[in-house]
């Protein structure tokens, strides 16, 4: 029985090609994936910068960057005002672009057979590394506390932080703040790893079955994707709201 | 028997019994995800959101420009067809006045030589009957001296007679 499902373990989880840089052991297939995405968000910013014009017709580019910036800025003057954090809308327009990327790139049906005869995805979606999203996630997890120092002070912040909306709840307040940058991370890599996970038992399918199932996932992974990209910039725009607002906002 | 679970659950169960890393605890490639994150932010933030708010802002104020420059062209169409038609009028009834004065003034010309003709035609009246008057007393001595000639040579006609003497 045990030999029978032997191939099973060929589903490599969570796996990565690994070296070390700078006397640090650095997941290189994830990095190479990365470096793709951040390629591809700098391709369509660079070709934005070259032909931006606000009185010709804009280009499919322009149009792109603009309903994204648009309806970021839209989530943000909603939210908290474009004036509190000025560096608000860049922060969250990147986080989308470049987390969208990242999840497409998994669409691309790039994969091959290892040595050791498994079958593995040349461009794996970083998402689906811890690094990835923790990287992120803290960094946001810093901005908006810092933007939070700025508006309330270096002992207001903390006070506004630990005692919320009543100061009984002051525990559970301390612990929202910590789930928070863990629920950020954690949502996304959850989200894309799961995809990672569904094609490699897909791919277990026979080849003449497998295709159906494939394209179904992959059709909702670019779902799946798009929707994950909007929550973790949304989600950073309510951090950084809840962490600006001041008490004479609570009614 | 622990193997038969088909999911990655077992998968990560072996690796980690064979002393591989546990994919959850970040390593190294944090920071340089993190540099990469950062780079194509400061490039999004100069060379994409900026831009493209600039021209969402320049949009929005040709927008409210040309609504502007339209509701000014359309107050002075309104300004220039009220002052247009004002205008009209001022110059109609000007017109009018006009007419009125050039009627009087036609007409008062009118009698004045109307007038003017006929104190001519009184001065003619006058100057042809003084000429007469006085050629007709002109004449009348030499008539009055031939009447006594002529009544009696008609008188001898009637008569047959000559009775000059």
């Amino acid at each position: 029985m045990v030999k029978e499902i032997l191939p099973v373990t060929s589903i490599e989880v969570g796996h990565h090609t690994t070296a070390t840089w700078l006397g640090m052991t650095v997941n290189t297939d994830t990095i190479y994936a990365t470096l793709v995405a951040a390629a591809v968000t700098l391709l369509l910013a660079f070709i934005l910068r070259a032909k931006v014009t606000s009185t010709g017709v804009p280009s499919g580019v322009q149009l792109f960057w603009e309903g994204i910036t648009i309806q970021m800025r839209g989530q943000v003057q909603a939210s908290m005002g474009l004036s509190l954090a000025p560096f608000v809308l860049p922060l969250v327009v990147s986080l989308f672009v470049f987390i969208l990327v990242a999840n497409w790139i998994s669409v691309l049906p790039l994969q091959f057979t290892a040595a050791d005869g498994s079958t593995v995805e040349l461009l794996k979606p970083p998402a689906s590394d811890i690094n990835f999203v923790l990287a992120l996630a803290l960094l946001v997890f810093v901005c908006y506390h810092t933007a939070g120092f700025r508006r309330s002070g270096i002992i207001g912040y903390p006070i506004k932080v630990a005692k919320g909306h009543v100061a009984f709840l002051a525990p559970i307040n301390i612990v929202e703040e910590i789930a928070k940058p863990i629920s950020l991370s954690l949502r996304l890599f959850g989200n894309i790893f799961a995809g990672v996970i569904m094609v490699g038992l897909i791919s277990l399918l026979p080849t003449y079955i497998m295709w159906a199932p494939n394209a179904i996932w992959k059709t909702f992974d670019l779902f799946v994707g798009l929707i994950q990209a909007f929550i973790f910039a949304l989600l950073t725009i309510l951090y950084f709201s809840q962490a600006t607002e001041t008490q004479e906002a609570h009614h | 028997m622990g193997v038969a679970v088909i999911s990655g659950a077992t998968v990560l169960a072996t690796e980690a019994e064979a002393g591989t890393t546990n994919f959850l605890v970040p390593n190294g490639t944090f920071f340089f995800i993190l540099v990469i994150f950062l780079i194509v932010f400061g490039v999004i933030a100069k060379f994409v959101v900026q831009p493209v708010q600039k021209v969402l802002d320049e949009r929005d104020r040709l927008v409210a420009q040309t609504a502007f420059d339209n509701r000014r062209a359309a107050e002075q169409d309104a300004a220039a067809e009220s002052e247009f038609k004002q205008e009209l009028t001022s110059a109609r009834s000007e017109a009018g006045g006009l007419r009125d004065q050039a009627r009087s003034e036609g007409r008062q010309v009118a009698d004045d030589l109307r007038a003017g003709a006929n104190d001519k035609v009184a001065e003619k009246l006058r100057q042809a009957s003084e000429v007469l008057k006085v050629e007709g007393d002109a004449l009348a001595p030499s008539l009055d001296a031939s009447v006594d000639n002529l009544s009696v040579a008609l008188a001898n006609r009637i008569l047959g007679v000559d009775g000059r003497g």
